[in-house]
């Protein structure tokens, strides 16, 4: 009797381990399990830049939007594209009309806050300069996205954090700080040496530096204020953002291109267009010659929703334009702004 | 308890659900054979089992806490007994099964009207047959009636058997039953590739005494091995898609079966992307062959050091392994169904579990009546240790199933050859638990049970759940007080009991987030490299944990009349807490729901059964019939719209969800639009205006539907959408009679439910107007009073049918007599004593079924792809009916 019960508080006490309980997925990948190695947070990277493409249905991208609803662009498109022309007309077609923005910009800030939040657990880092570049690489977008939801929506709740919680607006200053603290962070980690051709388009020092000049302005302007507060730190200084620009202007490389009209790869096509051969014009390409791209919106070629739909919908309408694409011709442009 | 076939196809399974559904999640009981834990029990031949308890109030489930919200289903096989002669038993049947009750579609001239009939009323000219059908001058004179699909594919007789020897009996020390049986089953649909299904079953069922003393028993070990081996092979049924029953009900009967080389006719240019339904099924649906082991294994060791004392110890083990091959050769129905490539697969899995129990029980037993009975165990418990492979090639040098084998393919090819492998998922329990039996002479008794289980699905912190329950009972007819009743009320008691049950039976990892790989792609310089982006596409919910199911149970059983006459009443209320769903959301979160525990459902009811037994002389005789009630209602979804959207598309191509959970509704319940009849005359358009006398359908034309604008606005649209059916039926019942005079027996059963509707379409309403119709077409509208139910014909997607409406929904009474069979004891006339029985019988299963329901069969077990719908008939593989010849033989 005495060695039953020795064997049944053996199996008692195997019970009673804890662990015994623990599992793990072992066909997908979850939180615990990834963010693990710097492949792993440029992969999320990824999954942040490619919010910026609004695949399929441009029109409620805060560009398309804000290009529609400004004085140098009608609506445009044809009879049964009433949605579109209610933008350029600041009307509303439907209950949360620009819900797709909201969401859009959301997710990227809810993968920034995660990639954010998860490089403590990060191992295996090539170098502290890696990190520090991806690190300022988040920071960007989450800065870039709220600073395109201030642009569409005023103010907004202000989430810094993957766990879910129900925030009000939160005030201009609050938004606009947060923005001018990530933004200097960035600026203040990210490397000084060019980025390998791969990484096109990819937020830089120099990005930063080029949008908080921006932010700053919109900031000052709108809100009639002088200095941006910036939480737990000193206030970020007209000074300051002056001292961000003449180091991009200096140090970054970035300068405008001779001629304007070769940023566009149509001016390539010199010898089927007239205008381009007659006006000497040559495409500057998307590396190296083009020093004006300091971040861009990557597209892909490969159909479904990877390329870019902008030139779709505002390409000319329904016409064999060549070498301009074929599109839908939304946004035709206000003869007001040429004249001008 | 409502058990319904997931089809009627051999060897399919049963969705079975005790007291109504707790869940949109997996609502099936936990069985319990032999003590093992198993997902379902059809691999058990029924010959094998010596008894079923079914568990549904929480008290007495209690002590299988983990899993047991759903009730539970404890099977016992058949075990010898100590100091028995050996008995060797034959039971064996053979029979013949046939389709019950046939569809009847329109023949070729009734259908040609009608196509003509919706052209007509579009205003268009009839069609010009000769043109689009071939050999068109037999279809109009009316010589060829067309094809019948249905009769096509079916069998005729189709056979099934059963045989099964069972061997048991016991010495002293030792108790032995053995049981080997055979059955095989063919389907009574999809000729020349009928389903059919064969199963082998071993069982070796043995207990031994090691130590015993005059008193009691010392030490006693014992194991209950059970093996199953099953071979089949079916067609496709079930859902839109992918469905032979609804394929032959739909194609229209202008193609032949056959062309005049004996291959499979070509679709015809009345409708090209209508192929010929018997090629499409034995092309891509009847070719296949699944095969399963199953070995469940529990050996035991119960010591008792003191009398009353019990350590018992048990590991249960089940292992099972399956394999599944199907060949679709190369095939070319029509220029849009065609295949120029043969394809094979080929996918084995294997898994395992365990069980591993250990109690101890001490009775205690006054003088004066006390009786104490405590018992404290734990379990552990670790299943779905398992794992999958499974390969697809093409263009195998072999052209048939027998030799599909994925080294018959040579080549790979990188758009179709495709590999996967992957982990069950384990799953593990560990429970203590602990029990309180009291009983004072039979007349007070009470039991507390209290168990804690860890489940390994929830984060640690959450995984722990505590469930409760006590049960009580009276047995006031052994009050003296009550002794004067006692001459026609020989036992009544009075029971009551409360607890909870847990279930946890959802997905693993609610609590992880899962990283995304796709739809996230980001490019550099080559635009047409993916630079694959990652995400995390939910956000954990670390708090998830187990359902709860809360049952409130007061009983009554009684004798009355000498003990002729027994009554049982059931009364409860079962209360799923903590159900599963998904989360409400802001969109600001940037990221999808989790899961919750965040809805409550109710069922309510009563089970009343009532049985009758006597003899007269030789003849003895019994009847009993059962019945329940049960009412489902979701009382809870916490999140923005209270609702848990069914799927689109389910009825047919473009139809709106049609079937949901939602707060103050039955669980499934059906979601259209009410229609008060057909508009007869433009007059009755006119005239059909809100309070404010605006038109409510002014697009309408006579012969349209009109539907019910519930909610008083100027529009016809989902905001007047309501409950149009409900599949859970009200009542369930049963009813059993039999007979036994000298040898002679009879008996018969019957089961059916009441208050359930069905929604039933076989057409593909809005992208195949060619397809055929069942004959209650022809009480359409064709004319001012012809008809004020089914509105005109149309030959493009009208509202009428596209809409989800009450159309579609039918009642889904039934009572089917089950069984019947008569037989008799060849014993009383041999004189020979060595056989303890001699019966030969005959029986009909699925005799005959009264109901109004105009589908094949009202047990209709398609749930829509979900776990939680149900009642949805596409076209359903029926229950045949079947005509046995059976000995009984005990040596």
């Amino acid at each position: 009797m005495k060695k039953i019960i020795y064997i049944l508080s053996i199996a008692l006490i195997v019970s009673s381990c804890s662990d015994y309980l623990d599992s793990e997925p072992m066909t997908s990948k979850v939180n615990t399990n990834f963010y693990q190695t710097p492949a792993d947070i440029e992969e999320s990277l990824n999954g942040i830049y490619s919010l910026l493409n609004p695949g399929l249905d441009p029109f409620m991208h805060s560009f398309f939007v804000s290009e529609l609803m400004s004085d140098d662009r009608f609506a445009g498109g044809g009879g049964v594209d009433a949605k579109i022309q209610a933008i350029a007309e600041f009307e509303n077609f439907a209950n949360d009309m620009y819900l797709q923005s909201w969401e859009d910009n959301y997710s990227g800030i809810f993968r920034a806050n995660m990639l954010l939040e998860s490089l403590p657990q990060v191992e295996n880092w090539e170098s502290e300069a890696q990190k520090n570049r991806y690190k300022g690489e988040a920071l960007f977008m989450r800065a870039y996205y709220y600073f395109d939801l201030a642009r569409m929506f005023g103010t907004v709740p202000l989430v810094l954090a993957t766990e879910p919680q129900n925030l009000p607006k939160a005030s201009p200053e609050e938004l606009f700080g947060q923005i001018a603290k990530d933004l200097r962070e960035a600026i203040e980690i990210m490397p000084d040496d060019p980025y390998s051709p791969e990484d096109i388009g990819r937020a830089t020092k120099w990005a930063a530096q080029g949008m908080m000049a921006r932010i700053f302005l919109f900031y000052t302007g709108v809100y009639d204020q002088s200095t941006i507060p910036v939480p737990e730190e000193e206030e970020m200084t007209k000074s300051e953002v002056i001292a961000y620009v003449d180091n991009c202007v200096t140090k970054s490389g970035h300068e405008l291109v001779d001629d304007y009209r070769n940023l566009w790869p149509y001016s390539y096509a010199t010898e089927d267009y007239s205008y381009a051969a007659d006006n000497n014009l040559s495409w500057v390409g998307e590396e190296g010659d083009n020093t004006e791209a300091m971040f861009s919106i990557r597209f892909g070629a490969l159909g479904s929703g990877t390329h870019n739909t902008f030139n779709l919908y505002f390409g000319l309408r329904m016409q064999n334009t060549y070498p301009f694409g074929y599109g839908w011709g939304f946004g035709p442009v206000n003869p007001q702004l040429w004249d001008e | 308890m409502q058990i319904v076939k997931t089809s009627g196809q051999p060897g399919s399974g049963y969705r079975i659900n005790i007291r109504g559904l707790g869940t949109t999640g997996d609502a099936s009981p936990l069985f319990i054979v032999d003590g093992v834990p198993v997902e379902d029990i059809e691999f058990l031949n029924p010959s094998e089992i010596e008894s079923i308890d079914i568990l549904k109030d929480a008290a007495s489930a209690a002590i299988y806490g983990s899993r047991s919200a759903n009730g539970v289903v404890l099977v016992t096989t058949k075990s010898g007994k100590f100091e028995s002669k050996p008995t060797i038993t034959y039971d064996g049947y053979y029979g013949v099964q046939n389709l019950f009750k046939k569809v009847p579609t329109l023949n070729a001239q009734e259908y040609a009207t009608m196509m003509n009939e919706a052209r007509m009323n579009d205003g268009l000219k009839p069609f010009d047959f000769a043109a689009l059908v071939p050999d068109w001058e037999q279809y109009e004179s009316g010589d060829n009636k067309g094809t019948d699909w249905l009769d096509e594919v079916l069998v005729n007789d189709a056979p099934v058997q059963n045989h099964a020897v069972g061997i048991a009996g016991g010495t002293e020390k030792s108790n032995y039953s053995l049981g080997f049986s055979y059955t095989s089953q063919d389907g009574i649909l999809g000729k020349p590739v009928a389903s059919s299904y064969e199963r082998y079953n071993v069982r070796i069922n043995t207990e031994h005494i090691i130590f015993e003393n005059d008193n009691y028993t010392i030490l006693k070990v014992g194991e209950t091995f059970a093996y199953s081996s099953i071979e089949k092979s079916g067609i496709a049924t079930g859902g839109m898609y992918s469905n032979t029953i609804r394929n032959v009900l739909s194609t229209h009967p202008f193609m032949p079966v056959y062309d005049e080389n004996g291959e499979f006719h070509d679709a015809i240019p009345w409708d090209i992307r209508v192929p010929n339904p018997v090629g499409i099924m034995v092309y891509t649906q009847g070719n296949n062959v699944s095969e399963s082991n199953k070995l469940i294994a529990n050996g035991y060791v119960e010591f008792q050091p003191l009398n009353g004392l019990k350590l018992r110890s048990s590991f249960g083990y089940d292992f099972s392994s399956g394999s599944y091959r199907s060949y679709t050769p190369e095939y070319n129905l029509s220029e849009r169904h065609f295949r120029d490539y043969s394809s094979t697969t080929h996918s084995l899995s294997r898994g395992r579990g365990y069980n591993f129990e250990n109690t101890i029980n001490y009775v205690f037993e006054s003088k004066s009546g006390n009786s104490v009975d405590l018992l404290a165990g734990t379990t552990v418990q670790k299943n779905n240790i398992g794992e999958s492979i499974s390969g697809t090639n093409i263009n195998s040098i072999f052209d048939d199933l027998e030799h599909a084998y994925l080294s018959n393919s040579t080549t790979i090819d990188p758009a179709r050859t495709i590999l996967d492998s992957y982990p069950w998922g384990e799953n593990m329990l560990l429970s203590y638990f602990g029990r309180v039996n009291y009983d004072y002479n039979e007349k007070y008794m009470a039991t507390l049970v209290m168990r804690a289980d860890g489940s390994s699905k929830f984060a640690e912190g959450n995984r722990w759940g505590y469930f409760p329950s006590v049960a009580a009972g009276w047995v006031a007819s052994s009050e003296d007080f009550l002794s004067v009743t006692r001459g026609w009320l020989p036992y009544f008691k009075i029971r009551a009991s409360w607890g909870q049950n847990g279930n946890q039976n959802i997905s693993p990892f609610q609590y992880l987030s899962t990283i995304s790989f796709s739809g996230a792609d980001h490019f550099g310089i080559d635009k047409k490299e993916r630079l694959t982006g990652a995400y995390p596409n939910i956000l954990p919910n670390p708090e998830v944990t187990w359902e709860t199911s809360e049952q409130l149970n007061v009983g009554v059983d009684a004798r009355i009349l000498d003990d002729n006459f027994s009554l049982n009443f059931d009364w409860y209320i079962k209360t799923t807490k903590d159900w599963l769903v998904a989360a409400p959301t802001l969109a600001s979160y940037g990221t999808g729901a989790p899961y919750i525990n965040g809805g409550d459902v109710e069922n309510r009811g009563f089970e009343l059964s009532l049985s009758w037994r006597d003899k007269i002389g030789d003849f003895s005789y019994f009847a009993s019939a059962n019945v329940a009630h049960n009412e489902n209602k979701v009382t809870r979804i916490d999140n923005y719209e209270k609702i848990i959207h069914g799927p689109i598309n389910v009825l047919a191509d473009l139809t709106s969800e049609m079937f949901r959970a939602e707060e103050g509704y039955p669980i499934g319940y059906f979601w259209g639009y009410k229609t008060d009849g057909i508009f007869q005359n433009e007059e009755e358009v006119q005239s059909y205006v809100n309070s404010e006398g605006e038109m409510i359908q002014p697009d309408a034309e006579p012969g349209d539907v009109r539907f019910v604008n519930t909610n008083g606005d100027n529009v016809i649209n989902d905001d007047d959408k309501v409950m149009i059916g409900d599949p859970n039926p009200d009542y369930t019942f049963g009813i059993n009679l039999g007979a036994d005079y000298k040898g002679f027996d009879f008996s018969i059963s019957a089961s059916g439910v009441a208050g359930n509707q069905i929604i039933r379409s076989y057409r593909d309403f809005a992208i195949f107007p060619t397809h055929n119709f069942t004959t209650d077409i022809f009480n359409r509208w064709h004319g001012e009073g012809t008809s004020n139910r089914l509105p005109k014909l149309s030959t493009s997607s009208s509202k009428n049918f596209s809409n989800i409406s009450d159309l579609y929904v039918e009642d889904a009474d039934y009572l089917r007599i089950t069984n019947f069979s008569v037989g008799y004891d060849f014993k009383n006339l041999i004189r020979a004593n060595y056989f303890g029985k001699l019966r030969a019988y005959i029986a009909v299963q699925n005799l005959y079924t009264f109901t109004e329901y105009s589908g094949m069969d009202p047990e209709v077990g398609y749930s829509g792809g979900t776990t939680f719908g149900s009642g949805i008939d596409l076209g359903f593989y029926p229950s045949p009916r079947t005509v046995l010849f059976g000995v009984n033989i005990e040596l």
